[in-house]
């Protein structure tokens, strides 16, 4: 239950976080996805399946309260992207910085095609590719926090 | 044993899910509106943190560029004073036309302050601090104090509303250049990227063009700036000229804008 409160308070601030300071913090008219990095970190840092789910349900749930979509729109892709990683993770023997630079590429492509093609299956929208900006700079940001929360981590367990 | 237990738990975790999802899809209107007017104190200390410390980043980067910068500043200032003139006179010729032919034409446009909180993560729509309560309606421009094109609200809240921002991908509206009246379409094109296409082949359009709304397509009111060309694509296969357009409006900076509240009245 603290488990599930400390996720709840992390994924609504960091939603919040996400549309309205990182939001100024546009490269080549792209932003960070801050609730697709973190999902990411809990995927390969939590063992429990459940608990990276309700990551999954919360980032979603979050993403779909500032977006026009129906409700369960985001939801169901963070679901099937935290489902994706969890797999996809066994076939790596460590998570080093390369490996989690490579899972983060997949998410971001995986995110990017399943948001697209839903968008295209239910508002009929043009497809689109992802943009290279969008690539790097969440491949950027997201090595940054994921060599931060590795210090923080290995730091802790020293004390 | 156990194992059917957890089966039935999953289960019921599952439908309690659905059942979320469907009354939130049910109230989904009253469910944002209170999801951000629960989340608006911070949404508006995060939004205000961020314009500031991306303005002191802009600041830093700019500053070797200041000085070509205030080059060109004094010499678009010195166009805006022959503009300005332009402008008066005109202006003067109106009033005395208006007086002559007694029309009641004099209606400026009905403008409401409202706050930008949050800009959608994943297209290019913006959410803002005043909805239905406060008069606001889906259509309605919004506008810099410059007269700057923003958007147009989309979804209307109680308390809050989402605005799609020009840029958004899929808005199309037309749009004529300053000088040369060259008239195209305005396409947006997703991350705050623009483009103005169907610009006839036989018309040549320069770098730094101006361009303005015009009320063709009754999407927005004649007149607003919309930004300026950047570059122009012209391909032999093609039948018609496109340029990528620089918008004048930088959401980083924006806090405040105005929304034309009688436009569609």
């Amino acid at each position: 239950m603290i488990k599930f409160l400390i996720l709840l308070l992390a994924f609504y601030f960091l939603a919040i976080f996400q549309v309205s300071f990182f939001s100024h913090f546009e490269i080549g008219g792209t932003l960070a996805n801050l609730l697709l990095i973190l999902l990411l970190i809990l995927v390969l840092f939590e063992k429990k399946r459940d608990l990276a789910l309700t990551g999954a349900f919360l980032a979603g749930l979050f993403f779909d309260f500032f977006s026009e979509t129906f409700f369960g729109f985001y939801l169901l892709i963070f679901l099937i992207l935290a489902l994706f990683l969890r797999k996809i993770h066994q076939f790596f023997y460590q998570i080093d910085f390369l490996n989690f630079e490579i899972l983060l590429f997949l998410a971001i492509i995986f995110f990017h095609f399943l948001s697209v093609l839903m968008g295209v299956i239910v508002y009929q929208i043009e497809f689109f590719w992802p943009s290279p900006w969008l690539i790097s700079y969440n491949l950027t940001l997201g090595g940054i926090i994921f060599l931060g929360s590795k210090y923080v981590l290995s730091t802790l367990k020293r004390i | 044993m156990i194992k059917p237990r957890l089966e039935k738990k999953q289960i019921a975790f599952f439908l309690a899910i659905i059942f979320l999802i469907l009354i939130l899809n049910f109230y989904s209107s009253q469910a944002r509106n209170f999801f951000y007017f629960l989340s608006q104190p911070f949404q508006k200390i995060f939004w205000q943190s961020g314009s500031k410390l991306s303005s002191f980043f802009d600041f830093i980067l700019e500053r070797r560029n200041l000085k070509r910068e205030n080059e060109i500043l004094k010499i678009q200032n010195q166009k805006l004073q022959v503009l300005a003139w332009k402008a008066k006179v005109l202006e003067e010729e109106n009033q005395e036309l208006k007086k002559a032919l007694d029309l009641k034409l004099e209606k400026d446009f009905k403008l409401l302050l409202v706050k930008v909180i949050a800009k959608d993560p994943n297209q290019d729509e913006i959410l803002i601090d005043r909805g239905k309560k406060d008069g606001i309606k889906p259509g309605q421009s919004l506008i810099l104090a410059q007269k700057v094109l923003v958007g147009k609200i989309e979804k209307v809240y109680p308390n809050f509303s989402k605005a799609s921002l020009i840029s958004k991908r899929g808005l199309v509206f037309d749009a004529k250049t300053l000088n040369q009246e060259i008239k195209g379409v305005i396409k947006g094109q997703g991350n705050l990227s623009l483009i103005f296409d169907l610009i006839p082949r036989d018309k040549k359009i320069e770098k730094g063009e101006i361009l303005f709304t015009i009320p063709l397509s009754k999407i927005f009111p004649e007149g607003l700036l919309i930004g300026e060309i950047k570059k122009v694509k012209k391909s032999d296969l093609e039948p018609f000229q496109q340029a990528e357009v620089l918008p004048y409006f930088d959401l980083d900076q924006i806090e405040n804008l105005f929304i034309i509240t009688d436009f569609y009245d």
